[in-house]
């Protein structure tokens, strides 16, 4: 019922200006037919009665008009006159004469006089006769009657209308209202207190109204609604103790929890206390390590910095990570951005960069790349991946060495020739030596009488040799290293050729009477595959060797099978070699058992193990010392590879 | 009795040479120079020449090329001397007509003389030099 912004509207008022608004509608429309009918009647009648007056004045002044009597005919107006509504009566003679009688009431007062003229401001009805006497025209009379008094009438008439009316509403309203309030409102204002004090909480409320109209069932479903309403309520309210005594309950264990809470708290924040200590510890050690990593990082950036050597490492995506002052300097002041670019220009054919970084390093091998030439200058480059992680498996990129080893190959060069001219140069002269020696002897033995002189000779003969011996060793370990020594490989017969060269020492080295003996071996041996010149080199030298260290006695060659390989053992009498000594042996210069100073100068350079070695394993062969003992004697063995 | 031409700038094994062909009775001409050689060759026709590769002036490769071109001197047998390190002229020179080469300090006069007779031999055997 409530509008927003507007007085509630008491629904009494509504009902009694609808009952009064209705009445006054059908009342009036009464009232208005009446004022209606009655107006047109008046207006009639008025009409009738004005024809009436001026029949009767025609036929009343007849008489006085035929004898011209003034008097009569004033008479005969005035009596005419006697009637209220009649306002002027005019008499006129016939014959356009102008005689006329004009008789005028006046407007205030009623005062009937006789006018020239008459003038009226109110509405009228007019009328008029002629005045026939036997058939002659005496005249004509015009009367005029007001309508004032009809009007009159009529203000009366509805006045006395608008005065029923207003009974006729006054009524109804006060009955309708009498029964609204009795049937309507009284039990409605029941309900809304009722309801108040439910509202308020007092749920015995009950609607007391027994009538048998809808209010009546209202009010029984109404105290039904609220009987529900009270059971409901009353159930809500156990459950309302109930979930109260819950959350007592609750609460009270939340008090403790909260108290168990608190106590934690002060436990946490002792913690809290010894882990701050302990993270300031922390704290202070990876910030000691941290102070420690830069200052390695520091000494690595400078080494790296500070290599002769230029350094570059590259990333898989073939960028340039770190590198170096001298990558650019060696490069040939190469700018930083064009230093992959230039590494890889340099490198050429040799190696495709590109495809060695992307396949991180083909199979994650080192590669060392020589002989680059850059201009004037010889280059070497190292490119090695970088793996990480668990096996080595995870490649990030790869580190490059650049080496201008211009002066080195220079070096190496020189070297090289110098040991190539030396000894070549050398053995011209040295066969000169040698030859013409040899030919004194051969020649001119019989003229040599004096022994001496003989003696002399015979030296000059032995020193040329020895000389070409170690001047070859020079040239051979020279070959030998830069693997520029050529291995003619064939199959024969080892046993032959270890008997040529056995008869060969047989002849030379018996002076000492030592013997020299071939162990034929029991099975027969296969063909071995190797280079014949050089096994005999090899076989000349340790049986050379052992004649050389050995007093009495004397040497022996034997055979054995070792797997698929031939193995021929060289074994003496002689002095021996100590235990510390046996590992210096087969090395460059190294001869067991003597430094540069107490060397024997009779028994070569040193460099003939080394040589046998290297000649060996140039044929897929391999050289040692099978045993030795101080004063007992060694045993060298070499083995062969043979054929299939 | 056979005439061998040594042609070696080196006096100290031309005079080593001529020595021991002389004691192997046999007759030796000596030329210092690649040049002279060729006027010797020219002049004492022999019947086998010794020539060194490495020569001022011509060396040993031009000298047998000269005489290979000339038929003349192109069926005389020539060894070819050489140091070690001559081995790859060595083997040219083989290939252009000379019929052994020796490295020098590898062989005794003695053993030169040897190979020297042997050759020699071969020649007077077939008559008709095979200058491969």
């Amino acid at each position: 019922m409530e509008q927003k912004g507007k007085k509630p509207k008491s629904l009494l008022l509504q009902l009694s200006m609808m009952v009064i608004f209705t009445c006054t509608l059908v009342l009036g429309g009464f009232g208005i037919y009446e004022y209606l009918t009655e107006s047109k009647e008046l207006e009639k009648d008025l009409e009738e009665s004005v024809v009436m007056a001026a029949d009767r004045l025609a036929i009343g002044l007849r008489t006085p008009l035929y004898s011209f009597y003034e008097s009569g005919i004033k008479d005969v107006v005035l009596a005419e006159m006697s009637n209220p509504v009649v306002m002027n009566i005019i008499v006129r003679e016939p014959w356009g004469s102008k005689l006329e009688y004009v008789y005028s009431r006046s407007e205030v007062g009623g005062e009937v006089m006789t006018v020239e003229k008459f003038e009226t401001k109110l509405d009228y009805l007019k009328a008029s006769q002629k005045i026939i006497q036997d058939g002659e025209d005496l005249g004509e009379v015009e009367i005029l009657m007001s309508k004032e008094q009809i009007k009159t009438h009529l203000r009366k008439l509805i006045f006395t209308i608008f005065i029923q009316i207003l009974v006729v509403d006054g009524i109804l309203v006060t009955l309708f209202l009498l029964l609204l309030f009795s049937r309507v409102i009284q039990p409605i204002t029941h309900f809304k207190n009722t309801a108040k004090e439910i509202t308020k909480g007092d749920l015995e409320q009950t609607v007391k109204i027994k009538s048998k109209d809808e209010i009546g069932e209202l009010a029984q479903v109404f105290n039904e609604m609220v009987s529900k309403l009270k059971n409901s309520y009353g159930q809500l309210e156990i459950q309302v103790k109930e979930k109260t005594s819950e959350l007592q309950q609750r609460l009270g264990q939340l008090s403790n929890t909260k108290i168990a809470m608190m106590n934690l708290l002060d436990d946490a924040k002792e913690l809290e206390g010894d882990l701050k200590k302990e993270k300031e510890g922390v704290e202070k050690k990876v910030e000691d390590r941290t102070k420690e990593l830069r200052q390695e990082q520091a000494k690595l950036t400078s080494s790296i910095e500070n290599l002769p050597v230029g350094f570059m490492m590259i990333n898989l995506k073939m960028e340039l990570v770190v590198f170096n002052v001298a990558a650019g300097t060696i490069l040939g002041k190469v700018e930083e951005k064009n230093l992959v670019a230039e590494l890889s220009k340099i490198l050429g054919k040799k190696v495709d960069l590109n495809d060695y970084v992307h396949g991180c390093g083909v199979g994650k091998k080192r590669l060392m790349i020589d002989n680059l030439n850059q201009g004037t200058r010889i280059l070497r480059v190292l490119l090695s991946p970088i793996l990480v992680g668990e096996e080595e498996k995870a490649c990030i990129g790869v580190v490059v060495l650049i080496e201008d080893v211009t002066e080195l190959k220079v070096l190496e060069r020189s070297r090289d020739e110098f040991f190539s001219i030396a000894s070549h140069e050398l053995r011209t002269p040295l066969t000169a030596i040698r030859g013409n020696a040899d030919m004194i002897i051969d020649h001119y033995s019989d003229q040599l009488t004096n022994p001496e002189l003989k003696e002399m000779v015979d030296d000059i003969y032995e020193s040329s040799v020895r000389l070409i011996d170690i001047v070859n060793d020079f040239l051979n370990v020279g070959r030998l290293e830069q693997g520029r020594l050529e291995f003619k490989l064939e199959s024969f017969n080892i046993m032959e050729l270890v008997d040529q060269a056995v008869k060969q020492y047989q002849v030379t080295g018996s002076r000492r009477k030592l013997y020299l003996n071939l162990e034929k071996p029991k099975v027969k041996l296969p063909l071995v595959y190797a280079d014949k010149d050089k096994v005999r080199q090899v076989l000349i030298n340790l049986i050379g060797n052992s004649i050389k260290f050995t007093e009495k006695g004397g040497v022996s060659v034997s055979f054995a099978m070792e797997g698929n390989l031939v193995k021929v053992l060289v074994s003496d009498t002689g002095r021996g070699i100590s235990i510390e000594n046996q590992k210096l042996l087969f090395h460059k210069f190294q001869q067991a058992g003597s430094s540069l100073h107490t060397r024997d100068a009779t028994k070569g350079t040193g460099l003939g193990l080394y040589i046998n070695k290297l000649l060996l394993e140039g044929m897929g062969g391999k050289i040692g010392l099978v045993k030795s003992e101080v004063d007992k004697g060694s045993i060298f063995a070499f083995t062969l590879p043979t054929v299939g | 009795m056979s005439k061998i031409l040594i042609i070696e700038d080196d006096p100290l094994m031309r005079r080593m040479y001529q020595k021991i062909f002389t004691f192997e009775k046999y007759s030796v001409v000596m030329a210092a120079n690649g040049e002279d050689g060729l006027v010797k060759v020219k002049s004492q026709k022999p019947n086998l020449i010794l020539l060194d590769i490495m020569m001022p002036k011509m060396n040993g490769l031009q000298v047998l090329a000269k005489l290979k071109s000339d038929p003349d001197t192109k069926k005389i047998p020539v060894i070819v001397l050489t140091n070690l390190a001559g081995k790859q002229d060595a083997e040219t020179a083989m290939a252009k007509g000379a019929v052994k080469y020796i490295i020098k300090s590898e062989h005794d006069p003695k053993a030169v003389a040897k190979m020297v007779k042997q050759i020699l031999a071969g020649y007077t055997r077939d008559k008709v030099p095979a200058s491969k």
